[in-house]
């Protein structure tokens, strides 16, 4: 049965974490990786590895971001000090990750942050044969089209089914420039565009880079129950960003609830209502049960 | 060293014949099938087929984008259709998604492979993972600045292209999905509804609107890196790429045409080539947006976004094009495409040659009959000109002087 991975939480709030059935950890790393509530410094990577490591914990450290020329070598000493250390495998975005691990023969495990990309089994088999062990699937996809990729691919898939889904990234300082453009001070780094004539809110970041998030929280929890057994899912991905830690334990514990009955279609739908309200019924199922279209003319 | 290459896009055949004429080395199109920018004209198979083989007789290449990121039930018939380009003879096609690679090199398909910007490629280690998969060049994102293009080239010797002119994403390109999220458009495949062009409203922490009087937008000005056509050519760049597979014919003739004269010029004398503003006047003029040098000299900041003071013009510089020349009668027979008068002075121009400019002395419509001014688009008119003109030559109004 898959597992579950959520993201590293800062260290006054890990004990919990540690304790419950979450199986894994995803660890962002300052400069290196974005879209983090915690970012962990390089120089206490290793004490967290350690942590995790004696409760057998799964780890993965996410590198998701893409790399200027001038970054590179920074980044090639990241991976091989990554190299030496215990965990599950990295998250890539950039494929300078892959050409380096293997010229200088790292023997990282590396897995595809496909999050935009990840959109078929023959992409996903292409890096397979180039020793990617696994992929975070695109959050794009229907669920129809997630079971076909699953079936049709020989690595190990991830997915995400919590968090507010990312829906671009600039590399500009879109928010510094606004309020400079307006002579008034960024007091945050997050804020909210929203259309004139909509009631949504979209989550706007700038950090490095700037990014944008979708309005509402993804809640794949009944989407969980189709998938749970799948061969291929090696795990599933609840994402915290910019959620609150109270409300997000009360996440961690619905999907934990599910993996116990995950055929009750009462309970699941009671465990979607409790995510929904814990998080101000501002949830939905994002792209699993809406296909996208493309060629305008033939869909009018 | 080979010659720079300059590419232009071409929306559909008519363009890219125009763009070939007016100086293009290499078009890039798009298939009814698999491309980005799924809502254009674009070619049918037959279409590619003519394209190719007008470019060819031409001394020219096309390129054609299959550049769309694939979902399960787009893959049906993409083997088909790559074999068919290659038996077509299409010289490369521009790909961002990977598994391409590998379909034509099991299926021995005789095709090179450029990588699409859509792959965001910033970094010399990404070049070199592309290049072990027998990948032929390599589109740079246009998020590089000028070191990284130098450094990038100098340490992998892979054939690179770079954008130097049109419209700019907000995004990394590939990883823009706002269009999926605001109108269930996927950009990733040919899908994009633009939504960096749209304006918002900006809200604080506390859903308290940030200012009532400028609308949070983040459309980006265009580029242009006219002034850098001697630099980027002494870099070693393989490929000028224009941007711009919807654009008329009129703005293909004269973007094509400004840089061939410009990249022909430094060929010629590089030691004593200038900068000439006349030709920054003529390129900037044909844009409908500021354009401006964007990530190659510094990272962008406020200047280089639009805000609510945005300026899109129309365009109506483009006066007619030239059907012929009648020698007896030293008149130059046009179809008019905007308005002008008796007593105006215009300006013409042809593929890979000066301009000159007349004064309309008289303008006859074709019943013979003289008219005060050219008013009807597409209306078949005389105007008299002692200096012979070709066929394909374009009238425009006279902004330089």
């Amino acid at each position: 049965m898959s597992k579950i991975i959520v993201p590293l939480p800062k260290k006054d709030k890990i004990d919990f974490y540690l304790e419950n059935n979450v199986d894994g950890f995803t660890i962002g790393i300052k400069e290196y990786s974005e879209n983090f509530n915690n970012y962990v410094d390089i120089n206490e990577l290793e004490y967290y590895i350690d942590l995790l490591n004696s409760k057998n914990k799964d780890i993965y450290i996410v590198l998701n971001k893409l790399y200027f020329n001038d970054q590179i070598s920074k980044l090639k000493d990241l991976l091989f000090k990554i190299s030496k250390l215990k965990i599950s495998g990295v998250f890539f975005d950039d494929l300078s990750i892959v050409n380096i691990n293997e010229d200088n023969s790292l023997k990282i495990n590396l897995i595809w942050y496909g999050i935009h990309k990840a959109t078929n089994s023959k992409t996903i088999n292409f890096l397979a044969k180039r020793n990617i062990s696994g992929v975070l699937l695109s959050n794009e996809l229907t669920i129809d089209e997630i079971i076909k990729i699953l079936d049709n691919i020989n690595i190990k898939a991830y997915i995400t089914l919590f968090g507010y889904l990312n829906q671009s990234t600039s590399s500009r300082s879109l928010l510094t420039n606004y309020f400079k453009f307006i002579k008034k001070e960024k007091e945050e780094n997050k804020y909210y565009i929203k259309e004139k004539n909509s009631d949504d809110y979209y989550p706007i970041v700038e950090e490095d880079n700037t990014n944008f998030f979708s309005s509402k929280i993804l809640n794949g929890i009944k989407e969980y129950s189709k998938i749970i057994s799948n061969k291929n899912l090696q795990a599933i991905y609840l994402d915290d960003y910019m959620i609150s830690p109270q409300v997000f334990y009360n996440v961690i514990e619905a999907f934990c609830a599910l993996k116990n009955s995950p055929n009750d279609k009462d309970f699941i739908n009671k465990l979607y209502d409790v995510i929904d309200s814990n998080n101000y019924c501002n949830t939905y199922d994002g792209f699993f049960n809406n296909k996208t279209i493309f060629k305008v003319k033939e869909n009018e | 060293m080979n010659k720079v290459e300059l590419l232009a896009p071409a929306g559909n055949l008519e363009r890219l014949k125009w763009a070939i004429m007016y100086g293009a080395d290499a078009v890039y199109i798009g298939g009814k099938n698999f491309s980005l920018r799924a809502n254009a004209i674009n070619f049918t198979i037959d279409e590619i087929k003519e394209g190719v083989e007008f470019a060819h007789k031409n001394n020219a290449k096309v390129y054609v984008t299959v550049n769309m990121i694939f979902h399960e039930d787009d893959l049906d018939d993409i083997l088909d259709y790559l074999k068919t380009l290659s038996k077509i003879k299409v010289d490369a096609i521009i790909v961002s998604d990977l598994f391409i690679i590998d379909l034509i090199k099991e299926n021995n398909i005789d095709l090179d492979i450029h990588i699409s910007t859509q792959a965001s490629i910033l970094n010399k280690e990404v070049v070199k993972f592309y290049k072990k998969e027998g990948v032929k060049r390599v589109v740079l994102a246009r998020e590089c600045k000028k070191e990284d293009i130098k450094k990038i080239i100098d340490e992998t010797n892979m054939p690179v292209e770079v954008f130097i002119h049109g419209a700019m994403c907000v995004s990394y390109s590939g990883k823009c999905m706002l269009s999926n999220y605001f109108t269930n458009r996927d950009s990733n495949r040919g899908g994009c509804a633009q939504i960096c062009r749209w304006t918002f409203d900006l809200y604080d922490k506390y859903k308290n609107k940030i200012n009532n009087n400028v609308d949070f937008s983040f459309a980006p000005k265009d580029l242009s890196l006219l002034r850098y056509i001697n630099d980027l050519i002494d870099m070693g760049v393989e490929s000028f790429k224009i941007e711009g597979r919807m654009k008329s014919i009129y703005y293909i003739a004269t973007i094509i045409s400004v840089y061939r004269r410009v990249i022909d010029r430094y060929y010629e004398d590089r030691k004593n080539y200038k900068y000439d503003k006349n030709d920054e006047i003529e390129l900037y003029r044909c844009a409908n947006r500021e354009t401006i040098d964007q990530y190659f000299n510094s990272f962008p900041g406020v200047n280089e976004q639009y805000y609510n003071d945005r300026e899109e013009n129309t365009n109506q510089d483009f006066l007619g094009i030239v059907l012929g020349y009648d020698k007896d009668n030293k008149e130059i027979i046009i179809e008019q495409r905007n308005f002008f008068k008796k007593g105006d002075i215009i300006n013409i121009f042809g593929p890979k040659k000066e301009s000159f400019n007349i004064e309309v002395s008289y303008i006859k419509n074709e019943q013979g009959e003289k008219v005060d001014a050219a008013r009807h688009p597409r209306e078949i008119l005389r105007i008299p000109c002692n200096k012979s003109v070709d066929k394909n030559d374009l009238l425009r109004v006279n902004f330089l002087g």
